[in-house]
């Protein structure tokens, strides 16, 4: 079964990507702030994330990362970083948080849809 | 003017006279004498004839020249007989001297300045030399006259330049001082003394750094000390103890030989111009930032928008899955023009021009459902309390923007107040306005965050959030409300909530 969780504080992007994503054989959560995130990944262990950085609350997305690689239990979910900020640094800091992917908003669904599935195989 | 030829048939006349008619005198024994004296004569004119200064002997009291030099013929224009016609006051400006029975007694040589009259009418400066003598019996003035023009040219023309270079160094804003090698300070103007504690008298002969910080030693990296040890201009700039920002600048100064005598210091004040730049870099940084935020904002309610008609163009999407997909992008669509809108609205008053309102008379009553709609739909927990009085007062006001302000004001009381809290909502008549007051008990603010609340791009919570906004919110609201002839105030404490007051005039004729 596979397994992805979709952290988005707007519902809108949340259901966007629901429609975009589901599949047979496929498992979608998700979650609305990084707290959510966090609570959500230790219980569902999915494969892959998609994670917004901009997020209301303690926990902004590069945390949610660096939480979840630094933890063994986790650290082998795949997360792609969202963003609609797309500087250079943007995308370091995605990368040094230790996100494996990074998409900017607005997508293309069809990409997001790629990506996500390279890491599913 | 009398020629060589003349002389020899004046001297030869004199000496007829003197030992007699041709070789034939009995005073022959006299004569090698008178030979050898004539030819001392002769010697002593032509010295005098040879001088450049003009020398006049005039008989006294009379003032009547009795012998004038080659100089002075040639000065004055006239020939000797000429001169020997004339008193000395026809040709010497007596009026500029204590002519001579003042000022001759006891025979010591006087000085004094005065002109030459000349026979075309002109007028030579000089400097004359005035002595008396007697000759046998009879006293004789001595007059030797200097032509000074050139030097009087000379003196005018470095005057003129000393005022000129007063006037350059004295009108500038800038300190300029000169010190020698030694870093000791020769002149200063007056810019510069007027920046020091002490006198000019008490600088001169001290170090710069001295009489400008006090100090026994000098300042490090001073670009003046630099410019005397490399000998190439140098620039820099140095912060004084007070905190002022100085642009200093040392000039070598060399003399024709091309060694080194000294050094100029330029100094300029640059506190203002520094803080000038602070502030500009702030406000860039600002702006940066505000563009920053205003494209990620742009870009949320564009991912819905772009995302949900993708997935429209592609197969499988169930009939109620296309409406919500529809429904999605008219909404983040609607979202977008209003985030522009906003935008707009900021970028018209920053230039100047006023909002485009549309002022119609709107209760009280209606205004304030509009805002309980908006906040059903957007609470996240809180609740609403109105306590609104008098709600059939009408007001004329442009109702989508006062929606505008319920709704920033209303948002950010649920932004910032918890799950379960109260936010309430006053109104009031009041004097001759009416006031509304939108209370929550949220984090509140620090009297810093107070002071700021209205400035343009600033956020109190640093956190991004989704419904952050560009940090305009709290400065539209304050623009709208001021445009409509009334004033808004914040007033917060941490932990305990904010209060947001505002009123607008009520309008006479509908009560």
């Amino acid at each position: 079964m596979e397994k992805v969780l979709i952290v988005d504080d707007h519902p809108e992007t949340i259901r966007l990507l629901e429609l975009v994503l589901r599949a047979d054989g496929r498992q979608l959560h998700h979650a609305e702030n990084g707290d959510q995130a966090l609570e959500v990944a230790r219980q569902v262990n999915p494969d892959v994330m998609l994670l917004d950085i901009m997020m209301p609350g303690a926990l902004d997305g590069y945390q949610v990362a660096r939480y979840l690689k630094s933890d063994p239990e986790t650290s082998r979910i795949r997360i792609i970083v969202m963003t609609a900020k797309t500087q250079a640094r943007d995308r370091q800091e995605a990368f040094d948080a230790g996100a494996d992917d990074y998409i900017s908003k607005p997508f293309d669904v069809v990409e997001v849809r790629r990506r996500v599935e390279k890491f599913l195989h | 003017m009398a020629k060589p030829s003349d002389d020899k048939e004046t001297r030869k006349s004199l000496q007829d006279r003197l030992i007699g008619l041709g070789e034939r005198s009995f005073r022959k024994s006299y004569y090698p004498q008178l030979q050898s004296r004539l030819e001392e004569l002769e010697r002593f004119r032509r010295l005098l004839d040879s001088t450049l200064d003009a020398i006049l002997l005039v008989a006294l009291p009379s003032d009547r020249i009795v012998d004038a030099n080659a100089a002075a013929c040639r000065q004055l224009g006239y020939s000797r007989e000429e001169l020997l016609t004339r008193s000395l006051e026809e040709v010497v400006d007596l009026d500029r001297l204590a002519w001579p029975r003042e000022a001759l007694q006891g025979g010591a040589a006087k000085m004094a300045s005065t002109v030459l009259r000349c026979r075309n009418g002109s007028e030579v400066p000089v400097e004359v030399d005035l002595s008396m003598d007697d000759f046998g019996e009879s006293p004789y003035g001595i007059v030797v006259a200097r032509d000074i023009s050139d030097r009087l040219r000379a003196e005018a023309s470095l005057r003129k330049s000393e005022w000129e270079k007063g006037l350059i160094l004295e009108s500038t804003e800038e300190l300029v001082i000169y010190l020698d090698t030694e870093m000791r300070i020769t002149w200063a103007n007056r810019m510069a003394v007027r920046s020091l504690p002490v006198s000019f008298d008490q600088m001169v002969g001290r170090h710069c750094w001295e009489a400008w910080h006090r100090r026994q030693t000098p300042c490090r990296h001073c670009p003046v000390i630099e410019a005397l040890r490399t000998g190439r201009p140098c620039t820099g700039e140095i912060i004084a103890d007070d905190g002022r920002v100085w642009y200093v600048r040392g000039y070598p100064a060399r003399n024709e030989a091309g060694e080194l005598e000294g050094v100029v210091e330029l100094c300029m004040d640059i506190t203002e111009r520094k803080k000038a730049e602070e502030a500009l870099r702030e406000s860039d940084r600002m702006k940066t930032e505000f563009i920053s935020t205003a494209a990620h904002e742009l870009r949320t309610p564009l991912t819905a928008i772009q995302g949900f008609s993708q997935v429209l163009l592609q197969q499988g999407v169930s009939p109620e899955e296309q409406r919500e997909a529809l429904a999605y992008i008219h909404e983040k669509s609607v979202a977008l023009g209003k985030i522009i809108a906003d935008l707009l609205d900021i970028a018209r008053a920053e230039a100047g021009r006023g909002f485009s309102f549309v002022k119609t008379l709107c209760s009280v009553r209606n205004l304030v459902q509009e805002a309980e709609m908006f906040f059903r739909a957007f609470s996240a927990g809180q609740r609403l309390m109105v306590e609104v009085a008098a709600d059939d007062t009408r007001l004329r006001v442009d109702r989508e923007k006062m929606a505008e302000v319920f709704e920033n004001l209303l948002s950010n009381a649920v932004k910032y107040s918890s799950s379960g809290s109260i936010v309430r909502l006053f109104g009031r008549e009041a004097d001759d306005c009416y006031e509304f007051s939108i209370v929550d008990q949220g984090i509140g603010m620090t009297v810093e965050q107070v002071e700021k609340v209205f400035d343009k791009f600033y956020r109190a919570d640093a956190s991004n959030t989704a419904s952050a906004g560009l940090g305009l919110g709290m400065n539209l609201v304050r623009t709208i409300i001021e445009a409509h002839g009334g004033s808004i105030r914040v007033a917060s404490r941490p932990a305990e909530g904010t209060t947001v007051l505002f009123i607008l005039p009520l309008v006479e004729a509908c009560r």
